[in-house]
């Protein structure tokens, strides 16, 4: 119940979503966590997630509708903590464009995922 | 309980908060962002709201900022991201910085803890005990650009940061 309690508020919090997110993240041994984007988890071993999150508008004349967002990313993982990371992230006008223009997409793609040495994409 | 204060009580001789204290700071430039680098080991107590925690054992904390002095962009979304895609690795400074609770919110935020981690982030609550890595990216929904980061382990590598807004 007291979880519960604590919980609540933190679901309300997310329910307003003001960010564009990207996670990603692993554990490895007990993790308890609540949290307002992802999952709540209880967690004893080893445990990893990716996710996005993208919020709607919620107001003007776009509300409901979701945020223009193009990206390309790539994450190289060995270990535990040896974590790299490349992200492109367009968000608003920009992303509209980046993504009508394939072509340059497409170099970005080409650009990040060139170097993953066997990366985890 | 007793056993883990036994356990992590070594730790508690070397403290640190936020970038102050017994923690190694790494500060690196570009002309859109900066990154902040911050390694510790023993007791480290954040209070920035993207990454309030307090750690005992090692932790590493990158944070990527966007550069209050980059004017917005005067073009369109492909000049934009070709400007990003070529954009070069930021370069370490070792200038005066300001303290980590005035800088802002971070675009991007990239930790890698072992031991003991209580944390009470605007994104999470809770408690980890082990090994625990993470690389999180937090765009604000008002914000019209391109985010480009690179961010690895290897402790040569310059990370790249290019975060930028076109004009409205």
């Amino acid at each position: 119940m007291k979880l519960w309690i604590v919980g609540l508020p933190l679901l309300v919090a997310g329910c307003k979503a003001s960010h564009v997110v990207y996670v990603h993240e692993q554990t490895l041994g007990v993790d308890v966590a609540l949290t307002t984007e992802g999952t709540n988890k209880l967690n004893v071993g080893y445990d990893r997630e990716s996710f996005a999150f993208i919020p709607r508008f919620q107001e003007g004349a776009n509300k409901g509708k979701a945020m223009s967002v193009a990206a390309v990313g790539r994450a190289h993982i060995q270990g535990l903590s040896d974590i790299q990371i490349e992200h492109m992230v367009a968000t608003g006008a920009p992303a509209i464009e980046v993504a009508k223009g394939a072509k340059e997409l497409a170099q970005v793609a080409k650009t990040i995922l060139a170097d993953d040495g066997g990366a985890e994409k | 309980m007793r056993l883990a204060l036994l356990m992590t009580f070594p730790l508690w001789g070397s403290c640190a908060v936020n970038d102050r204290g017994v923690v190694h700071v790494r500060h690196f430039a570009a002309e859109s962002g900066h990154v902040v680098e911050l390694r510790a080991v023993g007791a480290h107590l954040v209070t920035h709201g993207a990454d309030r925690s307090l750690t005992l054992g090692s932790s590493k904390r990158t944070y990527y900022f966007a550069s209050p002095d980059a004017a917005p962009f005067d073009g369109s979304g492909d000049e934009l991201l070709a400007l990003a895609t070529a954009a070069g690795p930021a370069e370490e400074t070792f200038q005066d910085l300001p303290a980590l609770s005035e800088l802002g919110d971070p675009i991007g935020v990239a930790t890698s803890i072992a031991g003991l981690s209580l944390e009470s982030s605007r994104r999470r609550t809770g408690v980890t005990i082990g090994v625990r890595s993470l690389v999180g990216l937090a765009i604000p929904t008002d914000f019209d650009g391109i985010v480009w980061i690179q961010h690895g382990d290897a402790d040569a590598a310059s990370p790249i940061v290019f975060i930028r807004e076109v004009r409205q």
